[in-house]
């Protein structure tokens, strides 16, 4: 029997995927819910993951899903304002205890009155990010032109301008991909082989390039095991 | 406005309860998943007498001979597994707060007329038409309780002469049939048009004319003539009259789906695949048509489909800013777990969003 597991985006997905085929579980990663990853989750992204949550009673009602998952970023906010926000989504769609910690299932019940659970994870790294953060901080190639995107942030900076943390986290990832780990036959093709907007077929053929034993994953591991 | 439905052993249903109907309502799901099923038991519950079992026969094409032939198991089909020793039920929520209940049971011949439903010179015709054997006679009883109190009795007696209608004795129910459009069969030229001078009486044929542009934005105008064989006859601008017979499947079953909307006095239409016959670009405007309708003639629509293009364009329409009518979807798919059908509500957001997200609302 399958569990699903809501996730943010698309590469979201891409990269659960690959790290639940890693793990050898039955979960099925939902089609992503897309919030866009510039806007406030407090607005538009609220309703998203309602109607992501609501678009899973069927399956509980029907596929009997008994565990489902959601991971979203945890982006600048602490753990307790991520957990009060996924907490209001719940309880407009299901009946359900209080959500009081992550990686803890809850108990939810569907108005057919099926049963299931429910638990999340906010994707991070020491305590903020997203994907590209994670993907970052489990890079498993030299990456020198990446890596020299902290003295071109230092020059930014001295000339007065700025670039927020996951402006550059994902512009790390990006150079990672484009420049340390893309093959010199890769790179008549790069926007197709070297770029997170193709992350599918980074995923699918280059799966080395993250260290997928890195101890930034333990808490994400842990996470799936629920699902088991 | 029904807000609920629970049926009981009937057809494919051995127990399902569905929440949450609109104004409009449009069931998904795959073969033999229980969608005509459904709008069966809405006929039976809205008008539960003799005749009605009649109609769904003929609907479903049940032959007459082979009821001759078998009168034992003329019922048979009804009841979940064919099993005819329970009792089919069937339980509405109305927002006016009554509490109807069907139920459908098999019944002796002796009992019938044992009850009060068949007066003394009525019961002897009826026996007399009925063969001498009545060992291979079958009777089905149709019971209506209101708030729980006497129900009022219909029955059908099936024997080797065909079926025997005792309908509704105990009321005085003259409303037509309810109204139902079957996903294949065509109706007549000459029920069309006597539905169409109903509609013409009543003030209502302008919405016929204004169906058929949708199809055929050059058609100007719509008459009757019973000349011969009544018949329903269009003009394209420009062009001379054409019977409406030869304008395709979808002009006949446009006017068949409108002209039932306009006339039914039970303030309730059926259609069972929607989609067939009606081009995709035309289906938005389609259900505009339906939906203002809906509205305007108090009227609750239900409507199976397996196009999802009509689909999407129901959950389109039903989005439209300034939208009056409320409308809902619902996915019937047989639960894994206990292998019974089971009905899911999805309201428009919830509906846009997985198909947006390409994933199946049709009971994949």
């Amino acid at each position: 029997m399958s569990n699903i597991v809501i996730v943010e985006s698309k590469n979201d997905r891409i990269f659960m995927q690959a790290m639940v085929e890693k793990l050898n579980c039955d979960i099925q990663v939902a089609s992503p819910i897309y919030i866009d990853d510039y806007k406030s989750l407090e607005g538009l992204s609220e309703i998203e993951l309602i109607k992501a949550l609501k678009n899973s009673i069927r399956k509980i009602d029907q596929k009997d899903i008994e565990k489902i998952g959601i991971i979203i970023d945890i982006d600048n906010y602490s753990e307790q304002e991520r957990l009060e926000f996924v907490d209001r989504c719940i309880k407009q769609v299901f009946e359900a205890e209080s959500l009081s910690s992550t990686k803890q299932f809850i108990d939810i019940c569907t108005d057919y009155g099926t049963n299931a659970k429910l638990a999340c994870y906010f994707t991070n790294f020491g305590g903020r990010g997203e994907l590209e953060t994670l993907l970052k901080a489990i890079k498993a190639r030299e990456s020198p032109y990446a890596d020299c995107l902290d003295s071109w942030k230092t020059c930014i900076e001295s000339q007065g301008k700025t670039i927020d943390r996951k402006g550059f986290d994902k512009f790390w990832v990006s150079i990672y991909l484009r420049y340390d780990t893309c093959s010199k036959k890769e790179q008549k093709r790069a926007g197709e082989k070297c770029s997170m907007s193709r992350f599918d077929y980074v995923m699918e053929h280059k799966k080395d390039i993250w260290d997928w034993n890195n101890p930034a994953l333990d808490d994400l591991k842990e996470f799936f095991k629920l699902f088991c | 406005m029904l807000k609920e439905i629970e049926i009981q052993n009937f057809r494919c249903f051995e127990k399902i309860k569905i929440s949450g109907f609109e104004r409009v309502n449009l069931i998904g799901g795959k073969n033999n998943a229980g969608k005509t099923a459904l709008l069966e038991a809405l006929v039976l519950y809205v008008a539960p007498k003799a005749s009605s079992i009649e109609m769904l026969r003929e609907l479903r094409r049940e032959s007459s001979e082979a009821l001759k032939a078998m009168p034992k198991r003329a019922w048979d089909n009804l009841f979940y597994l064919l099993d005819k020793q329970k009792i089919i039920v069937i339980i509405g929520i109305r927002d006016n707060y009554l509490d109807y209940r069907v139920e459908i049971v098999r019944e002796s011949l002796f009992n019938i007329f044992t009850t009060t439903v068949v007066d003394k010179i009525a019961s002897q015709g009826i026996i007399d038409s009925l063969p001498k054997d009545k060992a291979g006679v079958s009777v089905i009883t149709l019971k209506l309780i209101i708030n729980e109190g006497k129900p009022l009795l219909s029955s059908l007696i099936a024997s080797s002469s065909g079926s025997t209608n005792i309908d509704r004795i105990s009321l005085d129910d003259d409303t037509d049939e309810v109204a139902i459009i079957p996903s294949f069969i065509r109706i007549s030229g000459k029920e069309l048009t006597a539905a169409y001078d109903r509609a013409r009486l009543n003030e209502k044929d302008s919405e016929v004319l204004k169906a058929f542009q949708i199809i055929d934005p050059a058609i100007e105008s719509v008459e009757s003539f019973s000349i011969g064989e009544p018949t329903l006859y269009l003009r394209r601008k420009g062009e001379k009259r054409l019977p409406l017979s030869l304008f395709g499947d979808a002009m006949n079953r446009v006017a068949d789906i409108i002209l039932k909307l306009v006339n039914s006095e039970h303030k309730i239409l059926l259609i069972d695949e929607i989609e067939n016959g009606i081009h995709y670009t035309n289906q938005r405007e389609f259900w505009r048509i339906l939906f203002r309708l809906a509205v305007e003639l108090d009227t609750q629509i239900f409507a199976t489909t397996h196009s999802l293009e009509m689909l999407q364009a129901f959950a389109d329409v039903g989005l439209e800013p300034n939208q009056e009518c409320s409308s809902a979807y619902f996915e019937l798919a047989i639960k894994l777990k206990t292998n019974q059908i089971i009905g899911s509500r999805l309201d428009l957001e919830t509906l846009n969003y997985a198909l947006e997200h390409q994933e199946g609302v049709r009971g994949e």
